[in-house]
């Protein structure tokens, strides 16, 4: 099945991700973003790069790390495509994050991503498949 | 996800629909949406209506929660939201400025016709994309931070001119004179600062641009004519705002207001609504960060404007005074202010949230610039790419009914999604608008296809409904010649 899907929003773009477990689902979620922003494929592994986060819940615990990643990638010019996700109850989050440093040569940057919204975000559990929805703000 | 929105809805008249009080047990005061039955048929398609509504439960909002024709779904506020808040009683939320705080858009003049520009258009077009940096995280070779960035988030675009960007009697006509007086660079984090670093003078991505246009309809000639507009006249347009300085300003208070609400025991029927009393710490802290992502803005669109003038005196062999380029003006249309507004007859301080809305104080208004004092403020709507874009002036009605406000733009209709499954591709976009005259240059082909004249509404439909609202008059119209994005 898909990893992610995109979603209608008039003025932004919004994504569901999917996982067998609620770290998978983070993990897709944070792929689909960078993949809106820069298409994957020519992206490699190269550097790891670790981001930990608290929360004060599961659905801030999630923006909150995702704006953390755009921080990075604005200011590190770090484009990730593989994440390892620990999740320490809903208030804390420890991630490996690999992927490479931005190459004009290399990559193409399709589009920005101002910021990682609350707007109809939604975490579930459905027949033991995770869900996220989340919206970004282009 | 685009589910219509089935809520009520009274026609007050053929420009304006109320939202009643009573539609939900939240709100404070009625919702009004400024639309004519055509437009109003695509609003009710998404569910902004709805945050409409939801914005009118905020805590000391006054006499009605209110959305320009242009709105859309955004978060917390729709985009095209103003509310007026009590200063005393009352919050700030940064859902109600955005996370593009001062993204806004400046008007340049120049004595040229198109007759004069056209034969070096595309000269000026490659000479501006290469000057001024656009795209994602785009960097310009300057890096300003410590102190200097410091002084960029205190005093804005006076701060620009003192370097040497731009021109001193630029600052008179821009919106508070390119700086709020109420930034507090300590109350903005070392992150925000960060991002900030890179981007000072960058135009970014998204709906930013920036277009040589052509006048191609004066609808007030002796307005025009003070403003130093005429007809076929070249004008640049620049859209713009704080970059991820701004963002990451918003993300964070977001987050302090998160909290904070809890603290003061407030409510609110959407997460992203999240706000402060506005004299509360949380509150001040977030308007003194506010004001310095504003003033950074400012400083971004003043470097911008220099550019262009030094690539229009390279390709024309003339300095950018005797080319007559003048800044129009520079207005914000995503921010908080403290404004006075007469409330029930009485003259009071308030916090106008505007999102996606442009202030447009009439003539007379204090704090409108000496040349400007017997006309009104100008009023800058962009439009889309393929279409037009107008300017406007403030009228006294909008003193009565709209908080000092106009529209902002297009607004969307269409989802980036929907577009990007539509099989429109940019070349086919770039082509069939270079058939009409108009050169796009991209620095990335997505932000062509999602930006295309089909995401939007006519512009031309919007602005018809503040102009017979009478919140603002139509002054001129400008037709694109040439648009580069990010």
């Amino acid at each position: 099945m898909k990893k992610y899907e995109l979603i209608d929003h008039t003025a932004d773009i919004g994504i569901i991700a999917y996982g067998n477990t609620k770290e998978e689902a983070f993990e897709v979620a944070a792929e689909a973003m960078f993949d809106l922003i820069c298409p994957l494929d020519k992206v490699e592994e190269k550097e790891r790069f670790d981001i930990e986060v608290d929360a004060e819940d599961l659905e801030s615990l999630l923006v909150t790390w995702l704006n953390e990643l755009l921080y990075v990638f604005d200011v590190k010019k770090l484009i990730f495509k593989k994440f390892n996700v620990t999740l320490i109850g809903n208030n804390q989050l420890i991630s490996h994050c690999f992927g490479e440093k931005f190459d004009p040569k290399k990559h193409e940057i399709i589009r920005e991503i101002k910021a990682v919204t609350y707007n109809l975000l939604k975490i579930e559990n459905k027949d033991n498949q995770w869900m996220i929805q989340v919206v970004f703000d282009i | 996800m685009g589910n219509e929105w089935k809520g009520k809805l009274v026609k007050i008249d053929d420009y304006r629909y109320m939202i009643p009080k009573d539609y939900k047990p939240f709100m404070r005061v009625p919702g009004i949406i400024f639309a004519d039955e055509k437009l109003m048929e695509d609003i009710v398609k998404d569910q902004s209506p709805e945050q409409v509504a939801n914005v009118a439960s905020l805590p000391g909002i006054l006499k009605y929660s209110l959305a320009m024709p242009d709105i859309h779904w955004g978060y917390g506020f729709p985009i095209g939201g103003v509310a007026g808040m009590k200063k005393k009683g009352g919050v700030i939320s940064p859902g109600g400025v955005g996370y593009d705080i001062n993204c806004g858009v400046r008007l340049i003049r120049t004595n040229l016709s198109k007759e004069d520009v056209l034969p070096k258009i595309r000269e000026l077009v490659d000479e501006l994309f290469d000057k001024i940096p656009a795209g994602v995280g785009s960097e310009g070779d300057l890096r300003v931070k410590g102190k200097e960035l410091d002084e960029v988030l205190e005093k804005g675009a006076q701060w620009a001119v003192k370097q040497g960007y731009g021109w001193k009697e630029d600052l008179e006509h821009i919106e508070e004179r390119g700086r709020l007086p109420y930034a507090d660079p300590d109350k903005v984090s070392k992150k925000a600062k960060e991002r900030g670093e890179y981007q000072l003078g960058t135009l970014g991505s998204g709906n930013h641009f920036l277009e040589i246009q052509v006048v191609s309809k004066i609808f007030e000639p002796e307005i025009a004519d003070k403003l130093g507009i005429f007809p076929d006249q070249i004008v640049i347009m620049v859209h713009t705002g704080s970059r991820g300085l701004g963002h990451q300003v918003a993300e964070d208070y977001i987050r302090v207001m998160s909290n904070a609400m809890r603290k003061y025991g407030i409510e609110v029927p959407d997460k992203q609504l999240a706000c402060a009393p506005f004299d509360s710490p949380e509150g001040q802290d977030y308007f003194s960060a506010m004001s310095c992502a504003a003033n950074f803005a400012w400083a971004n669109r003043q470097m911008i404007t220099h550019w262009v003038r030094e690539v229009f005196e390279k390709v024309f062999r003339e300095g950018a005074e005797s080319l007559g380029m003048r800044l129009i003006y520079d207005v914000a249309h995503n921010i908080a202010k403290l404004e006075e507004h007469d409330i029930d007859g009485k003259i009071e301080e308030i916090v106008v949230h505007r999102k996606g809305a442009t202030r447009a104080f009439p003539a007379g208004h204090p704090d409108l610039p000496e040349d400007y004092k017997d006309i009104g403020q100008p009023v800058i709507i962009p439009g889309d790419m393929g279409r037009s874009s107008f300017l406007l002036i403030g009228l006294p009605k909008a003193m009565e009914i709209s908080f000092g406000s106009t529209c902002h733009g297009a607004g969307r209709t269409q989802s980036r999604s929907k577009l990007l499954k539509s099989g429109l591709r940019a070349s086919d976009i770039e082509r069939e608008l270079l058939e009409r005259g108009i050169i796009v240059k991209a620095a990335s082909k997505a932000s062509i296809v999602e930006e295309a004249s089909e995401a939007y509404k006519n512009v031309v439909d919007v602005v018809n409904v503040v102009h017979n609202v009478g919140i603002s008059k139509r002054v001129a119209q400008m037709k694109p010649l040439a648009v580069i994005k990010g």
